[in-house]
């Protein structure tokens, strides 16, 4: 693995302790320590990214590694964002949680999957940067949402009608519906540039395949989300708990898909 | 005759009020979200015929031993062509054509026909009021405008008898993002039934120099005129072309590359690179010759959903009402969608600026 992307990882688990003391603590320094931790993250994994782009020749989006190192990048760029927006930090821990899982499976992954190679002949495509750029976008708002629902489900509220405009719980609510409603369109662009890719590739622009298909259940999940919405009985904590789910579905899509493929014997077309 | 066509539409009133429920559509997309869910599961049976089907049933028999004809007859070998799965995607867009009918009028309304007027119902409903004592001068409503516009609310007044009202709204237009995505949605299906009936795909081995028609369409044939290879300094693949010549009614109409991801097309069937081998010096290719209508329906619904989803989560739709009194007070309201988050600011901040061009006597907020 090269050395920015260890580091990258390093400094992530250092930002979670950081954030995790500074909960405790409220000092200035174990606040900054903890968003500066995440800053260093992030430009020494865009800094990977480059290098890696640079040297293969093509975007960083061939492999499960790469995939799962731009979807790291994904998610902390869209907490830094939230985090420089609304001025506050007390999504960190959360958030870093769950960007902490995406990359412990990307360093986790074999020497043959992070090794940089040649572009396969069915990758060559414009379409390659539209499909994966735009689902692992989705799967990063969805990964800031998941870490913000998780905040949700943390807090003591009584009662889920116990939430104040303009208190802590309504913030929490806002962001995490903002981050789910930045990432289904994303996620659609995603599934609809697959759709044009998969037609001009293969002939059809759907086969049920396994991604495919998971993909689609992905994209159903966080559609029946955006419905539940508008029920008064599905706000607060449970809105939070089909959140965290929705992220579960995002994870055995990315991760347990080809899990299943191989376990299963099933025919796919995706490479991961 | 009269009592069965009063039950009959009595049942089809209820069919109609139970299908436009969200709670219905949320246990609609649930279902589906299931049995995708259990259909990944399974091997499908494959549909291409380079796939020996014998090999394939002989595996699924290895692999699932005396559960084999108990799944088989679930389905759950071919669950993607299955009734259940055909009936919860016609369900869902049944239910999805009921709401967008019975929601277009309203919508449409809010969009385009909205009057000025409204009733006193707006100020009991919002949780947003404020009033502002207005001093006696001309020019008093054209600042209330003027403090709207700068918001950029589109502002229309109209006065009956000693009453103004004012009706400011941004992005009133909005409300029809989601009528786009509905009918979005309701495309993609019709799209995929038109794949499911009208399309045709056929595998074809196409050896060098040889002429190939294609069997669902006789007058169009494939002349291969020449494959290549091209690799990387590594030797590995970089890319695989085929040239060839595509003659309609013996006559050329096409020449070029096909590639992978690049096929060539023709009076709407594709012709796709799938495989070659190698035979002696040169190589026999196998290609997949589509023709699908579905396809273009399918590609426009998808950028209706994108387009109806932007607009609906980045314009969200906001109005302020404000109404004269007779004591000399304007009353105002707000009311926005629920993704107008800053709107309770934005709302609060318009009526202190309203309040700081009136008189001093202004009343106050109601802003929580």
């Amino acid at each position: 693995m090269p050395p920015s992307a260890s580091l990258t990882y390093g400094f992530m688990w250092i930002a979670l302790v950081a954030f995790i003391i500074h909960g405790r603590l409220n000092k200035r320094w174990s606040g900054r320590l903890a968003s500066g931790s995440v800053w260093l993250s992030w430009v020494l994994l865009t800094i990977s990214l480059v290098q890696r782009a640079l040297s293969a020749g093509h975007w960083p989006l061939t492999n499960r590694y790469e995939a799962a190192l731009c979807f790291t990048w994904a998610i902390l760029t869209i907490y830094l964002l939230l985090e420089v927006s609304q001025r506050d930090r007390q999504a960190g821990p959360y958030v870093l949680g769950v960007a902490l899982i995406v990359a412990t499976y990307a360093v986790t992954r074999p020497a043959i999957d992070q090794a940089i190679g040649p572009l396969l002949p069915a990758l060559r495509s414009i379409w390659l940067q539209v499909h994966v750029v735009s689902t692992l976008v989705a799967y990063g708002a969805f990964g800031v949402a998941a870490g913000l629902a998780w905040m949700r489900l943390r807090q003591p509220s009584p009662t889920d009608e116990a939430v104040t405009v303009g208190g802590r719980s309504a913030w929490i609510e806002q962001a995490m519906e903002r981050a789910v409603a930045l990432g289904f369109p994303w996620l659609t662009l995603g599934i609809l540039a697959g759709a044009i890719w998969a037609q001009l590739a293969w002939g059809r622009y759907w086969g049920w395949d396994p991604k495919e298909t998971w993909a689609l259940v992905t994209w159903l999940w966080f559609l029946m989300i955006l419905h539940v919405r508008a029920l008064r009985n599905w706000r607060g904590r449970r809105l939070a708990g089909l959140i965290v789910a929705g992220f579960g579905v995002v994870l055995f899509t990315f991760i347990g898909v080809p899990w299943l493929v191989r376990t299963v014997r099933l025919q796919s077309l995706h490479g991961f | 005759m009269a009592g069965i066509g009063s039950r009959t539409r009595s049942f089809l009133r209820r069919l109609w009020h139970f299908l436009v429920r969200i709670d219905v559509a949320v246990v609609l997309i649930l279902g589906l979200i299931c049995l995708a869910a259990l259909g990944s599961c399974f091997p499908q049976r494959p549909s291409s015929p380079n796939i020996n089907a014998e090999m394939w049933q002989e595996a699924v028999q290895a692999r699932y031993g005396a559960l084999t004809g108990f799944l088989e007859a679930l389905g759950l070998f071919g669950f993607f062509h299955s009734p259940a799965l055909v009936l919860a995607l016609a369900l869902l867009g049944l239910a999805t054509l009921v709401c967008t009918i019975n929601r277009w009028r309203p919508l449409w309304s809010q969009a385009f026909h909205r009057e000025v007027r409204f009733s006193d119902t707006v100020f009991d409903h919002s949780s947003l009021t404020a009033e502002v004592a207005l001093p006696a001068e001309e020019n008093t409503l054209a600042q209330v405008r003027d403090r709207l516009s700068a918001h950029g609310y589109r502002v229309r007044v109209e006065s009956i008898e000693k009453t103004t009202y004012i009706r400011g709204e941004r992005n009133r237009w909005a409300s029809l993002g989601s009528l786009l995505t509905h009918v979005g949605l309701l495309l993609l299906l019709l799209g995929a039934v038109l794949s499911g009936l009208f399309s045709w795909r056929e595998e074809l081995i196409v050896q060098p120099s040889r002429f190939t028609p294609l069997p669902y369409r006789q007058d169009l044939a494939i002349v291969h005129e020449g494959f290549t290879i091209q690799r990387y300094p590594d030797g590995s693949a970089a890319d695989y072309l085929l040239q060839v010549q595509l003659l309609d009614s013996n006559e050329e109409v096409a020449r070029g590359v096909i590639r992978v991801n690049e096929p060539l097309n023709h009076d709407g069937v594709g012709l796709y690179l799938m495989g070659f081998v190698r035979t002696g010096e040169r190589y026999t290719v196998s290609l997949l010759a589509v023709r699908d209508p579905g396809y273009g329906p399918v590609i426009m619904a998808g950028m209706l959903l994108l387009f109806g989803m932007t607009v609906s989560f980045n314009f969200p739709h906001s109005c302020i009402y404000g109404r004269t009194t007779v004591e000399g007070t304007l009353r105002l309201a707000g009311r926005a969608d629920r993704r107008a988050y800053a709107f309770d600011r934005e709302f609060s901040a318009i009526a202190a600026e309203l309040k700081a061009k009136s008189s001093p006597e202004a009343v106050g907020l109601n802003a929580p």
